[in-house]
């Protein structure tokens, strides 16, 4: 199977913004959709890349989704002191092309601030912080294992949102 | 309880469609957390957001860690951070990323034109009139289709004139928010 991340290595990744899109990532993601004809873009137009080299059939969201709310988790299952949150940040019908780009958020703070990494490929953004541990996934769900209590969940699911906030679809 | 949603506009993320987007309070809808945050009072620690001003001139610009900036302004965006103010955090984060990427695109078309015009942004000198020599700039480059050889030139230049307007809106957005 040809994955999203698949497409978008071999792609010219320039962000040039001729084809009206705001970026490859977009352009890639709404070409996997059917919401785009790829000879749109300058490059294909030039004859230096093929349609032909693209899945059209590429998974862009294959995550699935429960409705929006938060689900505690006492005890966490790493560690019964602790507290465990679970949550889903977006309804499925808005998840057409995921709720987090990982690719984009990549691009933006990666290697950059320590205990936090990314995994665009999969779509998963992992921060680890004081013993604690959260994942964030493309498809708006967020888990945070080993927190102190309820309020402490919150504020980590809270910090790790926000920073990949301008990385929300 | 989380107003996350797709851009209608652009389908991009809230960083790429902040300065271009047509709705007017779009990135604070799709502030993920936001009622979350409202409700959190206790203070549990400062964020990393650099107040270190961009560049004014061409040439601490041309050496200036762009994504870098945008990075540490997006970093900064705290669960104490207030709604408004972390509106503010994501149109400077995305003016750092889009003056980048315009950066990128004049080095490597290697455009004496564009320089001119990033020049202008950058001492905040823009007007309807760089705007709409951009647009032009643009439209002239779409008149042609280039050889596959000469494509990456040509992308470049176009990425330079297509993010420099992009900038240039995060510059008016803010400066109609005055």
């Amino acid at each position: 199977m040809v994955t999203f991340y698949d497409n978008y290595k071999n792609f010219p990744k320039t962000d040039c913004g001729y084809c009206g899109c705001s970026s490859c990532v977009t352009a890639l993601r709404k070409f996997c959709l059917g919401e785009f004809d790829l000879a749109e873009c300058v490059y294909f137009k030039a004859g230096k890349y093929r349609k032909e080299n693209f899945s059209p059939s590429a998974v862009v969201n294959n995550w699935w989704s429960l409705k929006p709310g938060i689900t505690y988790v006492l005890p966490c299952a790493v560690d019964p002191k602790r507290t465990a949150l679970e949550v889903y940040l977006s309804y499925p019908e808005n998840l057409k092309y995921g709720y987090f780009d990982m690719i984009t958020a990549d691009k933006i703070i990666y290697l950059y601030f320590p205990g936090l990494g990314f995994c665009p490929s999969l779509g998963i953004a992992n921060l680890v912080q004081g013993g604690r541990d959260v994942y964030g996934y493309a498809n708006g769900q967020v888990l945070c294992r080993l927190s102190l209590d309820k309020e402490d969940a919150l504020w980590q699911l809270s910090r790790l949102t926000r920073w990949l906030w301008g990385a929300v679809n | 309880m989380v107003s996350g949603r797709i851009c209608p506009e652009s389908g991009s993320p809230a960083i790429e469609c902040a300065g271009g987007c047509g709705s007017e309070r779009c990135a604070y809808l799709r502030m993920p957390d936001r009622p979350i945050v409202e409700n959190m009072k206790e203070k549990r620690g400062g964020g990393g957001y650099s107040k270190a001003k961009t560049p004014r001139d061409l040439k601490t610009a041309r050496a200036f860690d762009w994504m870098g900036a945008a990075r540490m302004r997006m970093l900064g965006v705290m669960p104490e951070t207030e709604p408004d103010a972390a509106a503010r955090y994501l149109f400077d984060a995305a003016y750092a990323l889009f003056v980048g990427r315009a950066l990128q695109g004049i080095i490597k078309s290697n455009s004496k034109g564009m320089s001119k015009h990033l020049a202008v942004l950058l001492k905040k000198e823009w007007s309807e009139a760089s705007d709409l020599e951009l647009e032009m700039v643009m439209a002239k480059l779409k008149e042609r289709i280039p050889d596959a050889g000469e494509v990456d030139a040509y992308a470049n230049r176009f990425k330079a004139a297509y993010w420099l307007k992009s900038a240039s809106s995060i510059l008016k957005r803010k400066a109609g928010e005055k």
